[in-house]
């Protein structure tokens, strides 16, 4: 099997006494979409900088394409693409001359250049507005602007963090289908998110939390190992009262308003009965109780909340 | 594959886009020094008139009269006070009353008759410094052609020249290399390394401390972007702009104000060059270490404009400074620089007399620059 194109071991970093990184161990393997997961501020950020070769960790290891990022963060430098999650092109450069910038940085010759550039534009869709100032474009085609910064120099790992935060929706999927086009070819990419429906498109996603990691696997793998219950959707009248009558309920671990609908993490499913008796003895009219499948937001909020492991 | 001259020229291109997009900073840097320089220089140099003059003329003669008739004709000196007690224009000096006093002693028509040279004394109010130097001038001047014609007298009435070859009228006070008595000739040159220093630092001020705050600072540290690629890519944009303002100040200073330009244009640009490479690379260096523009800002701004303007020898010679204080003007860039205008202008001298000034400029400027690269080395 192929060495793991990004991997790291034990990997800390403090800022004083707060340690950000607790002791991160994971592998992105090649050609696969590594989603990184966890609340704002839980140490995704800086678990990227130390990968990038951006931060020295306090200690632990950190690999990126078989080179030891401490040893020769320069080298990390030239193989890799990171898209900061903080917008970084400048607004007052047109989309080509950010472009050109950037292959000047990551040293690609001025004939090569030209093509290289073209080639991007096209890949990203941005040939329509090659000329304009970056300050007049929309956030979704700057995002995709950045990532064609980030890819000029065909990096075979990319670094996304939060690429698509603030991006719409239509453009948030052209965005992930140019994710998904440049691990067909090869590359590997590992992307923090907070969109759920983002996160099932990885091939393996890392939940974090308070730096440490809570939990590692494919979607599914997280499903079926951090939601071992069946999960319950109930439509009721006043779901926001309901959800204290079914939180009390026996049988019932756990439940959160989805919507407007209520989920409930039940110990049988067989509760529904239960529940709905006792939602309607306090006079809430129960329109539907069903079974659903787990959504990685299930697992996501179980997980954040420090439940998983109950 | 390694191009770190093409990193470097991504850079300096980068730099340029940013200086032509935001044209209203463009222009404030352009014409900032030439504003400079005209406020400064009319501001200070314009020269000194109506200095309140004190007169004890113990001589009381025609010949006596007719020196300080100069003095008043000159426009630069206005007689209020006449007396003959010294300690009357002495307190009255004190008092600042009088900005000088002449006094011409008793044998003064006797002894120039007998042609004997005489002795004018003169004091001038040091309490301003600049003052003083210009009036000096101007009473040294005034001496000087009034002892002239009173020579000139002399050699019509006897068929010889003034005995001993000595000037009727000794001066002591003297100006030296102003004798136009223009105070511009000796502000100007001056002028030109003070507001070259403070402009500089100030356009490279902003531009590491800049990227850290819009963000795209991140972006250069992830990239194989070395430090010295960065920092030699944004001097050289940035001295562009500042040769621009080399030129322009010297036009200005030398068309308007007419301050001669007695040595050589090429090497007065040469030390511009290395001079500026000391103040961008000061300014770069407070940008990559301050946390933000305005801080940054500000810093250059004040270890520029103060150190440049008080102890670099503009305004106070550096010799007249307590001993400590001139051992700390030898860090100050435009002290050396001050001398190799002053001189190229005012001496019309060369590199024979300039190189220590030129080599310490050229040690300065490697300093600070490889202070910058370490500064920005830091923030990664």
């Amino acid at each position: 099997m192929m060495p793991p194109a990004i991997a790291c071991v034990d990997l800390v970093r403090r800022f004083g006494t707060f340690t950000a990184v607790d002791r991160i161990t994971l592998q992105a393997h090649v050609g696969s979409v590594f989603g990184f997961l966890g609340p704002n501020g839980s140490g995704k950020s800086t678990t990227i900088r130390m990968l990038c070769g951006l931060l020295a960790p306090t200690s632990g290891q950190a690999i990126v394409d078989g080179i030891d990022v401490a040893r020769d963060p320069e080298s990390v430098k030239r193989r890799i693409g990171y898209m900061s999650q903080k917008f970084s092109l400048y607004e007052d450069l047109t989309v080509r001359e950010n472009l050109e910038f950037y292959g000047g940085i990551y040293g690609i010759g001025r004939r090569g250049r030209r093509a290289r550039i073209d080639e991007t534009l096209e890949r990203t869709d941005l040939t329509d507005n090659p000329d304009t100032l970056v300050r007049e474009l929309s956030v979704g085609v700057r995002q995709r602007l950045a990532l064609g910064g980030a890819l000029l120099h065909r990096p075979r790992i990319l670094f996304l963090d939060e690429p698509t935060s603030g991006v719409d929706p239509i453009s948030r999927r052209r965005f992930w289908s140019l994710i998904h086009e440049l691990t067909a070819e090869g590359a590997t990419i590992l992307v923090t998110t907070h969109y759920m429906d983002e996160a099932e498109q990885c091939d393996r996603i890392a939940l974090i939390r308070s730096g440490k990691l809570v939990a590692d696997g494919s979607p599914a793998d997280l499903k079926r190992e951090l939601m071992p219950w069946p999960i319950l959707s109930i439509d009721c009248a006043n779901p926001f009262e309901a959800l204290d009558i079914i939180a009390r309920t026996p049988g019932v671990r756990d439940a959160a308003l989805y919507g407007v609908h209520i989920h409930a993490v039940v110990e049988d499913t067989a509760v529904a009965d239960a529940l709905r008796t006792a939602l309607e003895a306090s006079g809430h009219a129960v329109y539907r109780i069903e079974g659903v499948a787990a959504t990685l937001e299930d697992v996501f909020v179980a997980a954040a909340e420090g439940d998983a492991d109950a | 594959m390694r191009r770190p001259r093409s990193r470097t020229a991504a850079i300096l291109r980068k730099e340029l886009l940013h200086i032509r997009r935001d044209t209203r900073s463009l222009i404030v840097a352009v014409l900032m020094p030439v504003a400079l320089l005209l406020i400064y220089g009319y501001g200070v140099s314009s020269d000194i008139k109506n200095i309140r003059l004190g007169v004890a003329d113990w001589s009381d003669t025609r010949e006596s009269r007719e020196l300080i008739g100069a003095f008043t004709n000159s426009g630069y000196f206005r007689v209020v006070r006449r007396s003959d007690r010294y300690q009357d224009l002495h307190r009255a000096l004190d008092r600042r009353e009088i900005g000088v006093a002449l006094i011409v002693p008793t044998g003064f028509a006797r002894d120039l008759a007998r042609g004997r040279p005489v002795r004018v004394q003169m004091l001038v109010d040091g309490t301003d410094p600049n003052t003083a130097t210009v009036a000096s001038g101007y009473a040294d001047g005034i001496i000087q052609s009034r002892s002239a014609a009173l020579g000139r007298e002399w050699a019509v009435r006897h068929g010889q020249p003034f005995p001993r070859g000595a000037p009727p009228i000794d001066a002591r006070v003297r100006v030296l290399y102003n004798e136009n008595l223009r105070s511009a000739d000796f502000l100007v040159p001056g002028l030109i390394a003070v507001i070259l220093a403070m402009t500089s630092a100030l356009l490279t001020s902003g531009t590491i401390a800049g990227e850290r705050e819009r963000g795209t600072i991140e972006q250069l540290v992830a990239s194989p972007l070395r430090a010295r690629e960065l920092v030699l890519g944004k001097i050289a944009a940035y001295s562009l702009i500042s040769f621009v303002n080399v030129l322009l100040v010297v036009l200005v200073g030398t068309l308007l104000f007419q301050a001669p330009l007695r040595g050589s244009l090429l090497l007065l640009m040469l030390a511009s060059a290395v001079f500026l490479m000391a103040a961008l690379g000061q300014g770069l260096m407070l940008s990559a270490r301050m946390p933000t523009q305005q801080t940054a800002i500000t810093a250059a701004l004040m270890t520029t404009m103060v150190p440049s303007v008080l102890l670099s020898g503009f305004y106070f010679p550096i010799s007249s400074m307590p001993l400590p204080i001139q051992w700390f003007t030898a860090i100050i860039p435009a002290k050396y620089f001050m001398v190799i205008t002053r001189g190229i202008f005012l001496k019309g001298v060369g590199l024979p007399e300039l190189w220590p000034q030129l080599v310490m400029l050229a040690l300065y400027s490697l300093l600070i620059l490889s202070a910058g690269m370490r500064a920005f080395k830091k923030t990664l």
